[in-house]
């Protein structure tokens, strides 16, 4: 269920609440989660300002489990449905820590260099980074994905609970146009929660 | 789309403890970032040239670039949060709610649109129209975007503006008139060499010129209080003489309280100064050349595109004379930067003859309004380039207010000589007759309609970025009615794309045809705030004899007979 949105000079927040399963004795309150965008505006820093990323933090608050799943598509890399595109999954670790960075990165597999479609680029690599407690994969990276390991990536049962789909966020609310405007990027980013 | 691939993640997220009735909390963050190398090509002094990102010249590899990224995300965030925090005080202060709502969606929007580039020597900020054409660099839409950048960091509209500068100066471009843009179809600034680009000449070099006295004005300040953005005095003073960088290098890039990665001032009491005349001496035969554009073609311009190309070609618009009068006139303070009193005189002698015969031709028969053209007497026009005449702080001369900074004072002229064209009129308050500020003040309410006001009489439709600039030199009562419509129409408009500039002001609020989106020029948005600051903070000021009470006749209206 969407709670609403509120969002300042650079960031904007999505909340949602999650309702428990049934099949929870003591039934919980819903879980709240939130759904933050960062892309700071930092005018003393033009080094922070230069840099072409941005942040998604997901924070819950709860007393059940939540399983989160995110992804991206190359929608991102290519303003041609029709695109070749191609991918790898990195991993890096922070120095000495167990702590480290997972990272898919995307293309275009032949980039037009310089070059767009319908407003959006056709070079550039997207990365996609997420946080990895013990890299099973060490630093080598590992080999490019094939089709069919997405089609792996869907093989476990949808059950979705609460679907904290953005979809469903409502246009006529107070200032929302900007949520379109996320929710948009948002048709890249399909939020499903299931919970233990 | 059940054939595409994609690229996930999944995390368990642990809230289950036992000790259950407090919420546990838990929390993953992402990054999602675009990676180019190189960002654009660039007919640049020494030939076309592949430009890398600026962040390059900092971060060696992409790895380094993402590892600090994802890992300075607390501080990134504090940082962005100080700026909201503060922009929503000034909004609140300049405006209204609505209006502290307005301006942070905006201020992504404007970002959005740009890229950095070039070095830390020389460091480039580009920008491309988004969804209008997609021109690169284009003049009239940095112009309507700039109120933002002297109130979020006046370095980046310095770094706006010097591809173009850069580019003419090496004489790519054979038009003595400013450009239009570095090129038609972004990321790819290849240059006009033909000439050919979208015809704008008295809009082009009025822009550029009230844009560069805007930055030399935003260097000259003496407390952090008189400076046009709040961050403008942090970091260090330290002033790099080197001709062969830029007045604004980031070379200095420096560590405050524990962060790294922090630009030093901008421009101050100690090298403020310093920096403006370096900046305009390295260009000052440009400027030079597109004010003798305007002197020879903006009183009476010619058929020709106003920055409103969607309106059409017009003659003897009025709002785009005043544009280039104005840059006429602040060509004499660019002068002034350095010290050349002869072309200070020139420069203010012509652009004061012509605002006096501007009036004349401007207005209308009835003297209530501004018309569209001089020579259409039943038309009216949204006069948003008033905006300048306070923003330059023109308003000011002749009042008790300094229209400078200590340092900036004006010099005594000395009087004209024999071989001058024209006696400059006798001395007055301001530049632009107070005059004309208030029946425009007092047109502004009687024309707007549900969702703003019209840009001129030949059709509903208005521009969001021209509204503020109009607005912002209205009546307080004006002021906030526009504010309000404006607002009206964030909330209600059919149109569900990142914020259009172009609208409706009737009906929906939709489209009027072209579906603008995505654009920077809504950093004039910004309008209002930029003028609180402006003049050491005495712009706004300069402006209360627009809510001055005038007394009534009552005699008049008690002797009516039938």
């Amino acid at each position: 269920m969407y709670l609403g949105a509120q969002f300042d000079a650079s960031t904007t927040n999505f909340t949602y609440m999650i309702p428990a399963p049934q099949s929870l004795s003591k039934s919980p309150k819903p879980v709240e989660l939130t759904l933050s965008f960062l892309s700071p505006i930092t005018p003393t820093s033009t080094l922070r300002q230069s840099i072409p990323a941005s942040y998604m933090t997901v924070h819950v608050k709860g007393s059940f489990n939540i399983n989160l799943y995110v992804d991206l598509n190359g929608q991102w890399v290519s303003g041609n449905r029709g695109s070749q595109i191609t991918w790898e999954l990195a991993h890096q670790e922070l120095g000495k820590s167990d702590k480290g960075l997972k990272t898919w990165q995307i293309r275009r597999e032949t980039e037009l260099l310089l070059s767009e479609e319908r407003d959006q680029a056709e070079w550039g690599t997207l990365h996609f980074t997420g946080p990895s407690v013990s890299p099973t994969f060490g630093s080598k990276k590992t080999p490019l994905l094939t089709e069919n390991r997405t089609y792996a990536m869907r093989r476990e049962p949808q059950v979705s609970y609460g679907h904290a789909l953005l979809e469903r966020v409502p246009c006529r609310t107070r200032l929302t146009k900007i949520f379109v405007v996320l929710w948009r990027m948002s048709q890249y980013l399909h939020f499903q929660s299931r919970s233990n | 789309m059940e054939n595409e691939p994609i690229f996930a993640f999944s995390k368990s997220l642990q809230l289950n403890s036992s000790t259950s009735d407090v919420p546990a909390t838990d929390t993953v963050m992402f990054s999602i970032a675009l990676i180019q190398n190189p960002v654009a090509q660039f007919a640049s002094a020494r030939g076309l040239t592949f430009m890398r990102p600026l962040w390059a010249s900092w971060f060696s590899s992409v790895k380094d670039l993402l590892d600090f990224h994802y890992l300075d995300y607390d501080t990134a965030a504090s940082l962005a949060t100080n700026y909201s925090a503060q922009l929503a005080i000034d909004a609140y202060k300049s405006g209204s709610h609505d209006y502290v709502d307005i301006v942070a969606l905006t201020a992504r929007q404007v970002m959005g649109a740009t890229v950095f580039s070039g070095t830390p020597d020389d460091p480039i900020l580009f920008l491309k129209e988004i969804s209008s054409n997609g021109n690169f660099q284009t003049i009239d839409v940095i112009f309507p975007s700039f109120p933002f950048f002297l109130y979020t960091n006046p370095r980046w509209l310095a770094y706006l503006l010097e591809p173009l500068i850069e580019h003419t100066l090496s004489g790519q471009y054979p038009n003595k008139y400013a450009m239009h843009d570095l090129g038609a179809h972004f990321p790819n600034a290849t240059g006009h060499p033909d000439g050919r680009d979208e015809y704008m000449p008295v809009e082009e070099c009025g822009n550029i010129l009230i844009m560069g006295l805007a930055l030399v004005n935003s260097l000259i300040y003496d407390t952090s209080a008189a400076a046009g953005s709040v961050w403008s005095n942090l970091g260090s003073s330290h002033y790099d003489p080197n001709p062969a960088t830029s007045a604004f290098s980031l070379n200095n890039v420096e560590t405050r309280d524990g962060v790294f990665g922090l630009d030093d001032s901008w421009g101050g009491s100690t090298k403020g100064l310093k920096q403006a005349k370096k900046w305009v001496t390295k260009s000052y035969r440009l400027w030079k050349q597109w004010t003798s554009y305007l002197i020879e073609f903006s009183l009476r311009p010619h058929f020709q595109l106003s920055t409103d190309d969607f309106a059409g070609p017009l003659q003897l618009q009025t709002n785009l004379a005043l544009k280039g009068i104005l840059g006429i006139k602040a060509m004499s303070q660019i002068s002034e930067t350095i010290d050349n009193d002869e072309d200070v005189r020139y420069y203010k002698n012509i652009s004061e003859t012509y605002v006096s015969k501007w009036e004349e031709y401007g207005i209308s028969r009835d003297g209530s309004h501004a018309k569209l053209a001089y020579d259409w007497y039943g038309s009216w026009t949204t006069l948003y380039n008033l905006y300048a005449d306070t923003l330059l702080c023109f308003h000011l001369e002749g009042t008790s207010s300094p229209s400078k900074t200590p340092n900036r004072q004006q010099k005594p002229l000395h009087p004209a000589s024999d071989n001058k064209p024209h006696d400059p009129p006798t001395p007055k308050t301001g530049f632009v007759p107070r005059n004309v500020y208030k029946i425009q003040s007092s047109w502004y309410d009687a024309v707007r309609q549900t969702y703003g006001l019209p840009l001129d009489s030949r059709h509903l439709y208005t521009k969001s970025d021209w509204e503020f600039f109009a607005a912002a030199v209205t009546s307080k009562p004006v002021r906030r009615a526009i504010l309000q419509s404006v607002a009206k129409w964030v909330n209600e408009t059919t149109t569900d794309r990142p914020l259009t500039d172009l609208y409706e002001t009737e009906g929906t609020g939709g489209w009027p045809g072209a579906h603008f989106m995505a654009r920077p020029v809504t950093g004039g948005h910004f309008a209002f705030l930029t003028l609180d600051k402006a003049c050491g903070g005495k712009a706004m000021d300069g402006l209360a004899f627009l809510d001055e009470v005038e007394e009534e006749e009552e005699g008049d209206i008690e002797n009516v007979e039938l």
